[in-house]
């Protein structure tokens, strides 16, 4: 910052100029889209959260923290906060544990291995507005198949989507079906990295297999591979929107209102656009704080080289 | 040690994969507490036989047996008492130097539950087990010198120190069987002449029978007591590294061994008399017959005159010279004899310094007979006696004493 670094920039100027200018208008066109659609409306989000704004409103004033101290005081809201917590908490582990179990299962399949691969990623690659329909009709609590299958062993129909009791966790175990597909398939990648001598090396220390081998050395070696998975899972499962909307609207009673459903629902139906920014901007303080962690704390943990 | 050391009794051992033969019909006697190389080129099967030996696949056909005569077929790797070295070193990434060379003993010597990551610590004898581990470690760590690296993870090592932890997992098991699956090659030229020889003094000093898997020569010359010399799934030749090298049994060991490789000559044989290139060789075949063979002479063997300059013993074949090689110590000098094959001689001390190209390099080219070893067409090597001067010169009374 001091004289010691004026010396050696003034005497490499014309190279140096040269190459910032051919490096600036390469990157270029990447800054202004980035900046026009990722970086201004996030700060026009972060902006119009301490305004009254209303969609198609002509004039608004700011109300400074007004809206995240509505958020603390409105009872929908934390509901929905907490709604999205517990659909997390069931989603991530069933997404991540069966991805993990189908991946070792799969692995050591030789010939039905791409069969496999393909038929559990579908669900990833399908639309999920159709999938939502499928499952409607096979939840359905008059006639869906599944509650026919409930009667015939014996136990009662469930209206999965309409209970408030059931909604959510039906969702949130659809939303997961949707995942596991991807989360096999990461987890495949990250077994195919494990080189064989170390498994054969494992064999001569007498890990043969099961649980020894799995505990000892493959989930340890998954280490990367499990955390990014568990990452991405999470931030995905925080953004439920899609089953929301075509399922449940939100309902019963609110109980399926997840954050992001919310804010759909505070900006577009309500029009208070004000309000929806501040639960946006909460929204993304939570994905950034994954982020964060998943950087900073994590992959110091798990990396080996 | 050396009483504990396995032998093993090797009787026809084939593997196939599929349409391709790996090995086929294999015989091999390991004797207790030797050094043996498989030595051979890449895809001749040595280390898919190293494999076999070590439980990770099992023989198409054949028998492994112990020297006291219980068979290995079907027996669990980690039953077996062998410890591996691997190429890659295979140490476990995420575990610390110290548990890397712990975890055969915590594998072997705990029980299901004690080995337990936060289950074990609770459970008697846990702790006392743990602590006997751990001397056992720091004893093999003090033996290679890694003893200061026991807290680091693999990834912080060096090449060299990487090897050392992997033989150190390897050791603390006390196998008596030590297999070698090119444990020098993923390391610099320098560090890997001074592993060659810490691996033989530490051989020879816990006297385990070792088999070392190299397709590099002087590893195998240096270092074993015996080389199997395996081509195309099969042995070619066993012995010790003298015998291998100057009485080599097939074509293929001759031309394998030694850098710069063997020069091979056109020949004819009839009766008890070899011809080569329109010379008669001061050769006698001990049994007489009739046909075209390979004559193969090492490039040290050969000589070279210019000039009247040199020494080159009779025959001699007239070559033109097309390059010269100085490495210093020696010359390799490429020449391309008058209707005949591209040769090589290597000139080495007095010869070299007697040595200097003639302008047009023109040079007279012969070899010391005694050096020289005959082949058939299939490679099978024939035998003659060599160096009979009064027999070769007259060409028609070849009946030699």
């Amino acid at each position: 910052m001091s004289g010691t670094s004026v010396l050696p920039r003034a005497r490499r100027r014309p190279a140096a100029n040269r190459a910032a200018v051919h490096g600036l208008l390469l990157a270029g066109p990447a800054i202004l889209f980035l900046s026009l659609l990722m970086v201004a409306p996030i700060f026009v989000v972060f902006g119009l959260s301490f305004t009254d704004y209303s969609l198609g409103a002509i004039q608004f004033s700011f109300i400074g923290l007004g809206n995240y101290l509505q958020i603390a005081s409105d009872a929908r809201a934390l509901g929905a906060i907490g709604h999205t917590l517990v659909y997390v908490a069931i989603v991530v582990p069933i997404a991540v544990l069966l991805g993990l179990f189908l991946a070792l299962m799969i692995q050591q399949r030789r010939r039905l291995r791409h069969t496999y691969e393909v038929l559990f990623f579908l669900p990833a690659t399908s639309t999920f507005v159709a999938m939502a329909l499928v499952w409607q009709f096979l939840l359905h609590g008059r006639i869906g198949p599944i509650n026919d299958w409930l009667v015939w062993i014996g136990l009662g129909r469930i209206d999965f989507l309409t209970n408030p009791a059931t909604a959510l966790p039906t969702l949130a175990v659809i939303g997961a079906w949707q995942l596991v597909g991807q989360t096999t398939i990461l987890f495949l990648a990250g077994l195919s990295s494990v080189s064989s001598d170390i498994y054969d090396a494992a064999a001569l220390d007498g890990m043969e297999a099961g649980w020894d081998r799995f505990i000892r050395i493959t989930f340890p070696m998954l280490g990367p591979t499990t955390l990014f998975v568990v990452v991405t899972t999470t931030i995905t499962a925080f953004q439920a929107f899609d089953g929301v909307a075509a399922l449940t609207q939100g309902g019963p009673a609110g109980s399926t209102e997840t954050l992001l459903y919310k804010i759909y629902l505070e900006a577009y139906q309500y029009t208070n656009m004000g309000y929806a920014s501040a639960l946006s901007i909460l929204f993304l303080a939570f994905i950034a704080a994954l982020s964060m962690f998943q950087i900073f704390v994590a992959e110091k943990k798990v990396h080996y080289s | 040690m050396g009483t504990s050391s396995r032998g093993l009794k090797i009787r026809g051992l084939g593997k196939h994969f599929g349409d391709t033969t790996v090995l086929r019909g294999l015989d091999l006697d390991v004797i207790p507490g030797e050094f043996l190389c498989l030595l051979g080129p890449s895809g001749c099967g040595k280390s898919t036989l190293l494999r076999i030996l070590a439980g990770f696949e099992e023989p198409t056909e054949g028998t492994i047996e112990t020297e006291d005569g219980a068979s290995l077929i079907g027996v669990m790797p980690s039953r077996r008492d062998i410890a591996m070295v691997f190429q890659s070193f295979a140490l476990y990434p995420h575990m610390s130097v110290h548990d890397n060379i712990a975890a055969p003993l915590v594998m072997r010597q705990m029980s299901w539950a004690q080995r337990q990551p936060l289950l074990g610590a609770l459970l008697p004898r846990g702790r006392a087990i743990r602590g006997e581990i751990s001397s056992a470690v720091e004893r093999v760590a003090a033996q290679l010198r890694i003893s200061h690296l026991l807290a680091r993870k693999p990834g912080q090592l060096s090449g060299g120190q990487k090897q050392r932890v992997a033989i150190g997992r390897a050791l603390i098991r006390e196998p008596r069987l030590f297999l070698m699956d090119e444990p020098l090659s993923s390391l610099d030229a320098a560090l890997r002449t001074e592993m060659r020889g810490e691996i033989v003094d530490l051989q020879r000093r816990l006297g385990i029978t070792t088999i070392y898997v190299t397709h590099d020569q002087t590893e195998a010359m240096t270092m074993a007591d015996r080389i199997v010399l395996m081509m195309d799934g099969r042995a070619l030749q066993i012995g010790t590294p003298t015998t291998i090298f100057h009485d080599p049994r097939h074509i293929a060991v001759a031309k394998f061994l030694g850098t710069p490789a063997i020069n091979i000559l056109p020949g004819d044989v009839s009766g008890r008399r070899v011809r080569c290139l329109g010379r008669d060789l001061p050769v006698t075949m001990t049994e007489p017959t009739d046909r075209p063979v390979q004559i193969a002479v090492r490039p040290e063997d050969m000589t070279i005159r210019v000039g009247g300059k040199g020494s080159a013993i009779a025959p001699s074949w007239m070559a033109t010279v097309e390059r010269l090689e100085p490495i210093g110590h020696e010359t390799l000098v490429h020449a391309r004899v008058d209707e005949g094959p591209r040769v090589i001689v290597r000139l080495s001390g007095p010869q070299l310094a007697g040595f200097a190209m003639p302008g047009d390099a023109r040079v007279a080219i012969g070899f010391d007979p005694v050096a020289l070893k005959l082949f058939d067409e299939s490679g099978a090597r024939l035998t003659h006696i060599a160096g009979d001067r009064d027999v070769a010169p007259a060409p028609h009374h070849a009946e030699a004493s």
